[in-house]
C-alpha cells in the first residue's frame, strides 16, 4: 500500500503515552488554548457558519469534478512555463523527485513542510541517493535531528521539550558558542544561523502546497516562519509535491478556504506568510508532482468526503483521544481524527483498524471541521468494513453477534439481563464492583462500577404491574 | 393504535435502555413517574436494546434487526421517551439511515424516529402540562437545595441539541442551581466499547472530567446519560474521591430510593 | 497507459459510480468575510496587532528620512538593500550597500514598495516577477515596506480582481502576503519572532 505505518501498535502505544508526563503538559495546553483561539477568531467573521458551508461546498464541488480542475491546473502550469508530473504511489513520487534532482546534480535540497513527502518518505529516499535534504520548518527540523516522525501536522515537535531541543542542537550543530543555548531565543538564533546557509546554498527547493489554483496554475504556501518561501524562492529549481486533491477552482475559492484555514488551525486571520507562486524563476524550473497514493481510490466511496480536508488540524486540537495520547501513538503520518480516517485508506484497514476504533464518537471533530467532514460517520464506516471483513477482534465480534441474537428473543433477553443483574449485585460490596469479568475487565482496571439493585427494571415493573 | 386513556395527554412508551434496565432501574421508575405527573399514560412494552452498540461497532445488520424490533415493540404508542441522549439519538438520527429510503422497513423505523424523544426534551418541549411537579423532600436522595454539576452526554448534545432543556428543568426546582465550570464540549471518555478497549486512554480522559467535577464543588453530579454517569462516578470512586451521582430523571422526580 | 491516464480514469469511474452529474459550471461563489468600517484603520490596527510597526507619512518625499530614522532608532548599522520600487535610494549616502555576503551573514535590512495592503488581515502584499528576488524580504533581519494608503485593499476578493487586471494572462512569479515579522511556536508559546524571516517589519504608510 501507499504508506507504511505502525498503527497496529496503537493499543500499547496509547497506554504508554497517557502515562508519559512529558507529553501531558504540551497536550493539555494545546487542548486548552486552541479551542479558545479558534472560537475567538471565527467570531470575527460576519457569519462563520455560512463561511463553513461555502468552504465545504467548494471542496465537495471540486472533488466531484477533480479531473476537470486537474486538467485546467495542468494546462495553466504548462502555459506558465512549468512542468507537471503524475505519481500514482509513493515510489513513483520519490522517483520523479530524484530524477529531477539528478538532472540538476543536486547535492543539497531544502524542504518545507509537505505531509505527502512524509507519506512517501522522500527525505530518506534523497539521503539514500546521497542528497542531503534539510527540513526547514523548525519543528520538522527538530524531529529530523532526533530521527523521529512528526507528532502533529502543524506542530511536528509538540512532544519535544526545550531541553531536548538543546540536546539535539548540541549534538548536531558543530559551531562555536559561549555556552549551551538554553532559552527559546537562543535556540531560535542558533537554528536561524545554521539553516541560513542551507537556504542559500540549496540546489533544489522542495515544497508542498496548501492549495493548487486551477484557473492560473498557481500554488499557495502558508507558513508562519517563512521557511517555505525561502525554499521556494532561492534555488533555481522548485519542486512542489502535493496530493491531487489539493486543487481548487479559483483565487476566490482559495481565499475563502484561507480565511478558515488559519483560524481553524491557530486562531489567526491569516498565517504570517500566505504566498502564491506561479511558474519558474527566470532561468529556473518549476515542477509540480501530483501524487495519488490512494486518494483517487477514495473517490466514489463512502470515504470521499475525507478528501475535502485542508490540513488545518482543528480536529486534532479538539479531540479527547489525541489530547490524551499525542500523535506518535497513532503510528502514522496522519494522527488524530483525520488520521484515523486516512490511515486505513492509505495503509490498509488490517494494520490501521485500531485507529477508527479508538474514538468515543463525541463528534467534536465534525463540529470544528471547516469543510464539514462527517468524521465520526466515516470512522463508523471503517468499523462496518472491519466487521464485514471479519477483522474485528474475535471476543468483540462474538459479543456483538450474541447481543443481536439475544435481542430477538424477548423472554431470553429479559431473563438473561435479570440473571446478569442479580449476579453483579451479589458480587458488589455496598453497591460497588471492583472487578468485572471478560472483555469488560478493562473497565475495572481504573474504575469501579455501581450496581444499585438486584433486579432489572423490566423485571420489577412487571412484578409491580401484576400485583393486585 | 389503541386509544389513550381518557383524560390523558397521550400514550407515552418508556424506552428504558439496556443500561438503565440492568444497572439503574430507579431511573426508569423516576421517568415513569415524571411522565405520569405530566399527564401521560405510561406504557412499558417488552423491549430490548436500541442497537447502538452494534451500529457503532460495525454490525450494521444486527443493528438493523434491533431497530426494526424496537419499532414494532413501540408501534402502539403516541410517544417514545428515552432517558438517554445517546439511545434517543440512535433511534432518531440513525435508525432511518439503516434502511433504504422508500422501503417498508424504513417507513417503520422512521415512524418510530418521528415520535421518539429524549426525556428532558420531552418534558421541556412536548409535555403539554405545567412543568414537573415537585414535592420538596428533605431526604438525602433528593437534590433539593443543591448545586449540581451537570454533564452533557456528547451524542445528546451534538446529535439532538440537548443542552438548555435539562438545565431549564433542573433550575425550575426550588433551591437547585447548575454549577458553572463544567465544560459541555469535552467528552467524559465513556464512548461505549471504547472504555473497555482502550481503558488507559478512557481513564485519562475521565480524569480530566473528574477534575472539572471536583472543581465545581457541587453537591451532586448529574447527567442525562447513564453510561457517562457510571463512567465518571466509577472513576471518582476508584480515585477515592466519591461524589454523589444521580441521573437527571432521579433529580427531577426527587424521590427516595426507587420505590413507590 | 501512463500514471496520469490511470489516475484520470479512476477519477472518472468514481464519479460515474457515485451517479453524480458532471457539472463543473457553478453558480457564482458567494464568499463570506469580515465586516469592518474603515479599511485603512483596520489595516493599521491589525498590522500592529501582529507586531509590525506602522508609521504614517504625509508625503513620499519623507520616505528616505523615515527609513534612516527608523534604522537609527533600531540601532541598526548594517547594510540596506533596496528593491526595485525604491532603487533610487540605493545611490543615496548613508545607506551601506548590501552584498551577497550580507545575505548569508544575516546582516541586512531590506526596503521596497509594496504592491498593496490587505485590510482584512493587516498584511502587505508584495509582487515579484520571474526575474525578481522575493527572497530578500524573507532573508532580511528588518523589512521596511512603503505603502500608499490608496493601495490598501479591503479584502482578498478585491486583491484577486486587482491582480487579474494588472497581470492579465500570467500571474507574477511570486505574490507574497505578509503579516508582520516571521514567527514560530515550535519552541513554545507565545511565538518567537525572527524565525528564519525578519524579526521586524516596519510599514511606512504614505498619504498619496
Amino acid at each position: 500500500m501507499g504508506m507504511d505505518c505502525s498503527s497496529d501498535r496503537f493499543s500499547d502505544n496509547s497506554a504508554a503515552a497517557v502515562n508519559d508526563p512529558k507529553l501531558s503538559k504540551p497536550l493539555n495546553e494545546m487542548a486548552k488554548i486552541m479551542p479558545f483561539i479558534r472560537d475567538e477568531s471565527l467570531g470575527q467573521l460576519s457569519d462563520s457558519a455560512a463561511a463553513v458551508d461555502v468552504s465545504a461546498n467548494i471542496r465537495a464541488h471540486t472533488l466531484a469534478h477533480l479531473d476537470f480542475y486537474l486538467e485546467q491546473f495542468e494546462r495553466n502550469v504548462i502555459a506558465g512555463g512549468g512542468v507537471v508530473h503524475w505519481a500514482e504511489d509513493a515510489a513513483g513520487a520519490n522517483e520523479i523527485v530524484l530524477q529531477i534532482c539528478r538532472e540538476k546534480q543536486a547535492r543539497l535540497v531544502t524542504k518545507s513542510k509537505s505531509m505527502v513527502t512524509e507519506e512517501t518518505e522522500l527525505a530518506a529516499a534523497l539521503e539514500n541517493a546521497g542528497i542531503r535534504a534539510v527540513e526547514t520548518d523548525l519543528g520538522e527540523y527538530i524531529v529530523q535531528l532526533r530521527k523521529e516522525k512528526p507528532s502533529h501536522i502543524l506542530a511536528p515537535a509538540l512532544h519535544v521539550s526545550l531541553d531536548e531541543v538543546t540536546d539535539a542542537f548540541l549534538e548536531h550543530h558543530k559551531i562555536e558558542r559561549d555556552g549551551p543555548p538554553e532559552t527559546a531565543d537562543e535556540l531560535l538564533a542558533e537554528a536561524r544561523q545554521i539553516l541560513r546557509s542551507d537556504f542559500i546554498n540549496a540546489d533544489v527547493g522542495i515544497t508542498g502546497a496548501n492549495f493548487l489554483i486551477a484557473e492560473s496554475g498557481g500554488m499557495v504556501l502558508v507558513t508562519n516562519e517563512g521557511n517555505a518561501d525561502l525554499t521556494a524562492c532561492i534555488p533555481d529549481t522548485q519542486i512542489v509535491v502535493t496530493g491531487i486533491e489539493k486543487v481548487v477552482p479559483t483565487f476566490e475559492d482559495a481565499g475563502q478556504l484561507l480565511r478558515l484555514l488559519a483560524r481553524s488551525a491557530i486562531g489567526q486571520r491569516l498565517s504570517n506568510y500566505t504566498s502564491l507562486y506561479h511558474g519558474p524563476k527566470q532561468g529556473g524550473e518549476f515542477h509540480v508532482v501530483l501524487v495519488d497514493n490512494g486518494r483517487s481510490s477514495m473517490l466514489g466511496t463512502d470515504y470521499q468526503d475525507m478528501l475535502r480536508c485542508i490540513r488545518c488540524s482543528a480536529c486534532l486540537n479538539h479531540c479527547p483521544v489525541y489530547s490524551a495520547v499525542g500523535g506518535h501513538a497513532y503510528g502514522s503520518v496522519y494522527s488524530g481524527p483525520m488520521g484515523a480516517v486516512y490511515t486505513p485508506a492509505f495503509a490498509g484497514l488490517a494494520v490501521a483498524k485500531d485507529l477508527p476504533n479508538a474514538s468515543t464518537f463525541c463528534g467534536r471533530c465534525a463540529d470544528v471541521c471547516p469543510v464539514k467532514i462527517p468524521i465520526p460517520k466515516l470512522l463508523r464506516y471503517w468499523r462496518r468494513d472491519e466487521f464485514s471483513r471479519h477483522l474485528t477482534a474475535k471476543p468483540y465480534r462474538f459479543g456483538l453477534r450474541c447481543w443481536a441474537w439475544l435481542n430477538r428473543y424477548p423472554v431470553l433477553y429479559r431473563k438473561g439481563l435479570s440473571m446478569l443483574t442479580r449476579w453483579l449485585s451479589r458480587r458488589a460490596v455496598n453497591g460497588w464492583l471492583k472487578r468485572l469479568p471478560g472483555v469488560a475487565g478493562g473497565w475495572s482496571d481504573s474504575k469501579d462500577l455501581f450496581v444499585s439493585e438486584d433486579k432489572t427494571f423490566q423485571q420489577q415493573y412487571r412484578e409491580r404491574q401484576s400485583k393486585p | 393504535m389503541k386509544d389513550a386513556k381518557q383524560g390523558s395527554a397521550g400514550r407515552a412508551g418508556l424506552f428504558v435502555t439496556c443500561l438503565v434496565d440492568t444497572l439503574r432501574p430507579k431511573v426508569g421508575f423516576a421517568a415513569v413517574e415524571l411522565l405520569e405527573s405530566a399527564g401521560y399514560e405510561v406504557v412499558v412494552p417488552s423491549q430490548g436494546c436500541c442497537g447502538q452498540l452494534n451500529y457503532n461497532n460495525g454490525d450494521t445488520r444486527g443493528a438493523a434487526e434491533m431497530a426494526l424490533k424496537a419499532a414494532r415493540d413501540f408501534a402502539e404508542v403516541d410517544y417514545v421517551v428515552v432517558p438517554s441522549g445517546s439511545c434517543a439519538a440512535t433511534i432518531v438520527k440513525h435508525y432511518p439511515e439503516m434502511f433504504p429510503s422508500g422501503s417498508a422497513e424504513h417507513a417503520e423505523v422512521l415512524s418510530l424516529a418521528n415520535k421518539t424523544y429524549e426525556l428532558t426534551v420531552f418534558l421541556h418541549e412536548i409535555a403539554a402540562s405545567a412543568p414537573v411537579e415537585v414535592t420538596p423532600q428533605e431526604d438525602s436522595d433528593s437534590a433539593g437545595g443543591s448545586t449540581l454539576a451537570y454533564h452533557d452526554g456528547c451524542s445528546g448534545l451534538r446529535e439532538l441539541g440537548i443542552f438548555h432543556q435539562p438545565r431549564a428543568l433542573l433550575e425550575s426546582l426550588p433551591g437547585v442551581a447548575v454549577a458553572e465550570g463544567m465544560n459541555p464540549e469535552t467528552c467524559c471518555g465513556f464512548g461505549g466499547t471504547f472504555c473497555v478497549r482502550y481503558p488507559e486512554v478512557s481513564a485519562n480522559i475521565a480524569d480530566k472530567k473528574c477534575a472539572e467535577v471536583i472543581a465545581t464543588e457541587a453537591d451532586c453530579l448529574v447527567s442525562g446519560d447513564l453510561g457517562c454517569l457510571l463512567n465518571i462516578e466509577g472513576r471518582l470512586n476508584r480515585r477515592g474521591e466519591p461524589v454523589k451521582a444521580l441521573h437527571v430523571a432521579e433529580v427531577l422526580a426527587a424521590k427516595k430510593g426507587g420505590s413507590r | 497507459m501512463s500514471a496520469r491516464d490511470r489516475i484520470f480514469s479512476r477519477i472518472k469511474a468514481a464519479r460515474e459510480h457515485s451517479g453524480v452529474a458532471y457539472a463543473p459550471q457553478r453558480d457564482a461563489l458567494e464568499t463570506v468575510g469580515e465586516d469592518f468600517e474603515n479599511p485603512v484603520r483596520q489595516f493599521v490596527e491589525l498590522a500592529k496587532e501582529n507586531d509590525a510597526t506602522v508609521e504614517e507619512l504625509t508625503s513620499g518625499d519623507l520616505i528616505e528620512d523615515a527609513i534612516r530614522e527608523y534604522l537609527d532608532r533600531a540601532d541598526y548599522q548594517g547594510a540596506v538593500m533596496f528593491g526595485d520600487g525604491l532603487h533610487q535610494l540605493s545611490a543615496q549616502p548613508g545607506f551601506a550597500a548590501a552584498s551577497s555576503a550580507t545575505l548569508v551573514n544575516d546582516g541586512m535590512a531590506y526596503a521596497d514598495t509594496a504592491y498593496a495592503g490587505l485590510a482584512e488581515a493587516g498584511a502587505i502584499v508584495t509582487l515579484s516577477p520571474a526575474e525578481g528576488k522575493p527572497e530578500y524580504a524573507f532573508l532580511a533581519r528588518i523589512h521596511i515596506a512603503v505603502l500608499s494608503k490608496s493601495l490598501i485593499l479591503r479584502d482578498m476578493e478585491t486583491l484577486w480582481t486587482r491582480l487579474r487586471k494588472d497581470s492579465p494572462g500570467q500571474m507574477p512569479r511570486a505574490i507574497n502576503v505578509i503579516v508582520g515579522p516571521s514567527r514560530t511556536a515550535d519552541l513554545g508559546v507565545p511565538a518567537k519572532l525572527g524565525a528564519h524571516g525578519p524579526s521586524a517589519v516596519h510599514i511606512l504608510l504614505v498619504d498619496e
